[in-house]
């Protein structure tokens, strides 16, 4: 019976979060974490499960319901409902199929539940209310599912479990205000330190406190140094997530990337509901990889998690039509995956390239869909999605000489550093254009090249998308000459660094043998 | 003086040059400073063409920045002698834009940047490298840093596209045999396809000169013959020594020789057709590009040596096209009997050579060649015609070079052709001979002095007495004339699906491509 207690305990608290009253509301969300801290509890050892419940608890009363509820009409009721129940039958299938030894599904499906009904209140809030808690118990919920599968130490947990501020604090202070100069100062110098050390050495970059373990050896070096550069050359809030982005990139563990990843995705503004959608959907299947892994029969395992690999990472690549999304969540979202990649056997790189190369098809067909904007919004997004499919083919292809992953980073820089931008005057449209010695044609080139190395036909892929990524450049509206502008300091190291690496993208061969 | 620093001296002309008129803005004499930059680039070209010995191969290394494409010039007879046309072809436009009037535009720095791009396809030491050269090639002559810049964007999108065969060859090499260097891809590597594929940036070249433009607008134009005739025919030649100096399966070799010459052929109709227009000379100069193509393919010693003639004189013809001459000018008619393919024009020598290897297999095969000829000689002559006054300026001048080249081939031939062709295939001793009066291939002669004055001297006394007009019945080319005016259906595309259904589909395709890489054993 007590086994059975968590769910039951959740129910109840699921119950309570949807009372008018918002004390209700409050207790009901409190409950719902209690009940996954149970389950974890019970499965994998209490002191880990109340490290990982101190952050939602937080969460969750920093994101307090505020004022009575209104009452909701009938058919926005009933389709509340039905898609809850949806979403928890999901959930329990899944959880069914990836148990955890002997324990009833029932019990290591609370957090899968717990995931589920934030999910469903995020992507479909009512109000802000719903937004923040919804963001709360998701990644409450998903880095429980993460604690469960790889039962990792007490330090890990805490951490993961504090991803769940974020959507509170971003929800509390409405979004986060200008990091001030000194910090993105700071996000830029140490991109610049990364830089130089990865050129100039090679000993391995590691920190160790407990069982929290941040490595920066291989991709992580240079994924870091790009995610911090993004930060900091984005303007608005977005310097804060820098080292949280970063966080996601450098640490070992599975928990703690994850966590990472989706707190930063969490924190970015939603005005775009399909982006928010598609960002979800691809940071969820991300999450399914190393849980399929751990979790799922051997079989089911090797097919399974290189697809929902691929998959995800072309979902965010989908989503990554906007700014901020492209220069934090792809980058990180990317050297996750490059990781990922580089653990599996030969047959799970083959059915990784064979699921890569449908969602690079499908990113090359997108144009077709874009139906809203103007011409010159529709020709960007259309160069951002096709840039991020050359990224997941660069991926993809795994080359014994790493011309790839050369290649991923390249395109990283162009999608989160340069395009951004908008820079102006002769250095800057060289920076920005497509003509050598630009970063995104030494991105293009590498990526053609690698895809080549894996096969003829990922090969022929990638050429495809970098034509069309050269029509889509003629079909874009001339820009106008901005008469006497001159390239800001930001300008000057986004045209800097495009031309530094294109020029020179040996340079990450060199920092990927660190 | 080290190789390394002899190999750069050409790009320091050509930079010295750019700097010096880029910070000398809108002086009278920039225009000599840039003829005399490019003019000293191919200078230092010939002079390290003739100390190269036979065969010989220089590859100097410079940066290692871009894996796999090292920065690395490759000095030999075929890359130095495609840099000595080009940069001569450059130097003498420049020096016509110099006495020429009506456009007051400073275009220097401007051409001086694309004549070094242009010499950088041509002395690139790996296949990724030439690619990055003529991706540089093509920022470099249309000047779209914007690359939306709506000048001409279809045609840089077509060069930016077929260059992409290059590339996808380039990687195809480096994944067989671990690098792109011309020097280290064996002659089996490239098979077929991927032949074709590479050939496409040079098709797409030939293409662009066969644009119709209703003549030069300005003065002079500079990009047909540095940036697309230049870099198309040192491709194919390049893309041919790669391969032995045989396209890779006879097929290939039958199929391109068929449709170069009927190309040409139908390029060379609609030039007897069209008559006197200011696009004549452009569709001249393809129907020579399409031959040069077309012979290209034989991959006999003689046909690679009438290639590498025909490759090596579409440049500074090119050029002349894009000269603004007059209707009856002298110079107007000196091209046209250069691109007339019989004598005295200075491209009969290559169709002769490629003829001799041709007749050694049968001489049915020379029956195609013949006919092209014929045509454009038919249509040359009917447009032909001088002014009362005659006049010599630097363009007649240009044209009369390119007609002794002609008379008397054994210069051209023995120090730029000959080793162009010998770094494509072995060209065994003895293959042909040159003399003061001519050439000889084989057991044939041909005394190309002789004919060639006998013909002009000729042509320009019937011109003379006969009005300046020869008094070809056009009867005949009206009939070809209606029998080429064909319709083409237009075609229609269906209406698309709408959005709801196109986003279903797209979403299933998508989950049952995922589901068929999970399933797939």
């Amino acid at each position: 019976m007590i086994l059975y207690l968590p769910v039951l305990v959740f129910l109840a608290g699921l119950t309570l979060a949807h009372r008018r009253s918002r004390v209700q509301r409050l207790i009901g969300l409190l409950v719902m974490v209690a009940g996954g801290a149970g389950s974890l509890a019970l499965v994998v050892e209490p002191a880990v499960a109340a490290g990982w419940a101190l952050g939602p608890i937080a969460g969750v009363l920093l994101a307090r319901p505020v004022g009575t509820r209104r009452r909701l009409a009938f058919e926005a009721l009933v389709r509340r409902s039905v898609v809850l129940v949806v979403a928890i039958l999901a959930a329990g299938i899944v959880a069914s199929k990836l148990g955890l030894g002997e324990n009833p599904w029932p019990l290591t499906g609370v957090v899968w539940f717990a995931g589920a009904v934030g999910l469903d209140w995020l992507l479909m809030p009512l109000d802000d209310e719903d937004r923040a808690s919804g963001g709360v118990l998701t990644l409450a919920g998903f880095t429980g599912v993460l604690v469960l599968a790889t039962a990792p130490g007490v330090l890990t947990a805490v951490v993961a479990g504090l991803a769940a501020l974020v959507p509170a604090v971003v929800s509390r202070w409405r979004g986060l205000g200008a990091a001030p100069p000194p910090v993105r100062a700071g996000l830029l110098l140490a991109a610049g330190i990364i830089a130089v050390a990865g050129i100039s050495t090679t000993a391995l970059f590691g920190v160790s406190v407990s069982d929290v373990r941040l490595s920066l050896a291989g991709v992580a070096l240079p994924g870091l140094g790009i995610v911090l550069l993004a930060a900091a050359l984005q303007g608005e809030g977005w310097a804060w997530l820098g080292p949280v982005a970063g966080l996601a990139v450098a640490a070992t563990s599975p928990v703690l990337r994850w966590a990472a990843l989706a707190a930063v995705a969490a924190a970015l503004p939603s005005t775009d509901r399909r982006g928010q959608r598609l960002l979800w959907a691809g940071i969820v299947a991300l999450l399914l990889s190393p849980v399929i892994q751990v979790l799922a029969a051997a079989p089911f395992a090797l097919r399974l998690s290189p697809v929902a690999l691929a998959a995800g990472l072309a979902l965010v690549a989908l989503a990554a039509s906007t700014g901020p999304i492209r220069a934090l969540v792809l980058p990180a979202a990317s050297v996750q995956v490059l990781q990922a990649v580089q653990q599996l056997g030969q047959a799970g790189i083959t059915r990784f390239q064979l699921a890569a190369a449908a969602g690079a098809i499908l990113l090359l067909a997108y144009p077709l869909m874009v139906e809203t904007g103007s011409r010159p919004v529709r020709v960007r997004v259309s160069r951002a999605v096709m840039t991020a499919g050359l990224l997941l083919i660069a991926v993809a292809a795994h080359d014994p000489l790493d011309l790839g992953s050369v290649a991923a980073f390249l395109l990283l820089i162009d999608l989160a550093v340069v395009a951004p931008a908008r820079l102006d005057g002769p250095l800057g449209r060289l920076a920005e254009s497509g003509w050598p010695p630009a970063v995104a044609f030494s991105g293009r080139v590498l990526a053609v090249a690698a895809a080549i190395q894996a096969s003829v036909a990922l090969g022929a892929l990638a050429v495809a998308l970098t034509a069309g990524l050269y029509l889509s450049g003629i079909l874009s509206s001339p820009r106008r000459k901005a008469a006497g502008a001159p390239l800001t300091v930001s300008g000057w190291t986004v045209a800097v660094v495009s031309l530094g690496c294109g020029l020179a993208p040996a340079i990450f061969l060199r920092m990927l043998h660190v | 003086m080290p190789l390394q620093l002899q190999a750069l001296l050409p790009f320091a002309a050509i930079v010295a040059a750019a700097l010096a008129v880029r910070f000398r803005p809108a002086r009278r004499t920039n225009g000599v400073v840039a003829a005399a930059g490019a003019g000293a680039a191919a200078t230092i070209a010939l002079i390290e063409l003739v100390r190269l010995a036979p065969g010989e191969r220089v590859d100097s290394s410079y940066l290692s920045t871009f894996p796999y494409a090292e920065l690395t010039i490759h000095s030999d007879a075929l890359s130095l002698s495609f840099a000595v046309v080009t940069a001569s072809t450059a130097c003498l436009l420049m020096l016509v834009r110099v006495v020429s009037r009506g456009d007051r535009r400073d275009p220097w720095f401007n051409w001086l940047i694309a004549t070094a791009a242009a010499l950088s396809v041509e002395l690139a030491g790996n296949l990724l490298l030439l690619y990055v050269a003529f991706q540089l090639l093509t920022l470099a002559w249309s000047g779209a840093l914007d690359e939306a810049a709506p000048r001409r964007r279809w045609l840089r999108f077509t060069q930016q596209a077929s260059d992409l065969g290059l590339l996808f060859v380039a990687g195809l090499t480096i994944q067989s045999v671990g690098t792109s260097a011309y020097s280290g891809v064996p002659s089996d590597t490239i098979g077929p396809a991927v032949f074709l594929v590479a050939l496409l940036p040079a098709l797409t070249r030939i293409g662009a000169l066969a644009m119709p433009l209703s003549g030069p607008q300005a003065p002079v134009l500079f990009e047909p013959a540095v940036a697309w005739a230049a870099p198309a025919g040192y491709l194919v030649l390049r893309l041919l020594s790669l391969t032995g100096g045989r396209v890779p399966t006879r097929t290939i070799e039958v199929a391109l020789f068929a449709v170069g010459l009927v190309a040409a052929g139908m390029m060379a109709l609609l030039a007897a057709v069209e008559g006197l227009r200011p696009s004549l000379p452009v569709r001249l100069v393809t129907v020579l590009a399409l031959t040069a193509l077309a012979i290209s393919a034989l991959g006999t010693p003689l046909s690679t040596l009438g290639a590498g003639w025909l490759w090596l004189l579409l440049i500074p013809l090119t050029g002349l096209t894009c000269v603004r001459l007059g209707p009856r000018s002298l110079a107007r008619v000196i091209l046209l009997l250069n691109l007339a393919l019989v004598p005295p024009g200075a491209a009969f020598i290559g169709l002769w050579l490629a003829g001799q290897g041709l007749i050694q297999s049968t001489v049915l095969s020379l029956v195609p060649l013949a006919l092209v000829a014929l045509v454009v000689a038919a249509g040359v002559a009917s447009v032909i015609a001088l002014d009362e006054h005659l006049r010599i300026d630097l363009p007649s001048g240009w044209g009369l070079a390119l007609l002794a080249a002609g008379a008397f081939p054994g210069i051209a031939l023995v120090y730029l052709v000959a080793p162009a062709a010998t770094a494509v295939r072995a060209i065994p001793g003895g293959t042909f001979q040159v003399n003061p009066l001519g050439i000889t291939a084989g057991t044939r002669f041909w005394p190309a002095a002789p004919v060639c004055l006998a013909v002009a001297a000729a042509l320009f006394i019937l011109l003379e007495r006969l009005g300046t007009r020869l008094p070809l019945r056009r009867s005949s080319i009206d009939v070809v004339a209606r029998l080429a005016k064909i319709r083409l259906p237009k075609l229609r595309l269906r209406n698309l699906p709408d959005e709801v259904t196109l986003r279903r589909a797209y979403w299933a395709v998508f989950a049952a491509a995922l589901a068929a890489a999970a399933l797939a054993r």
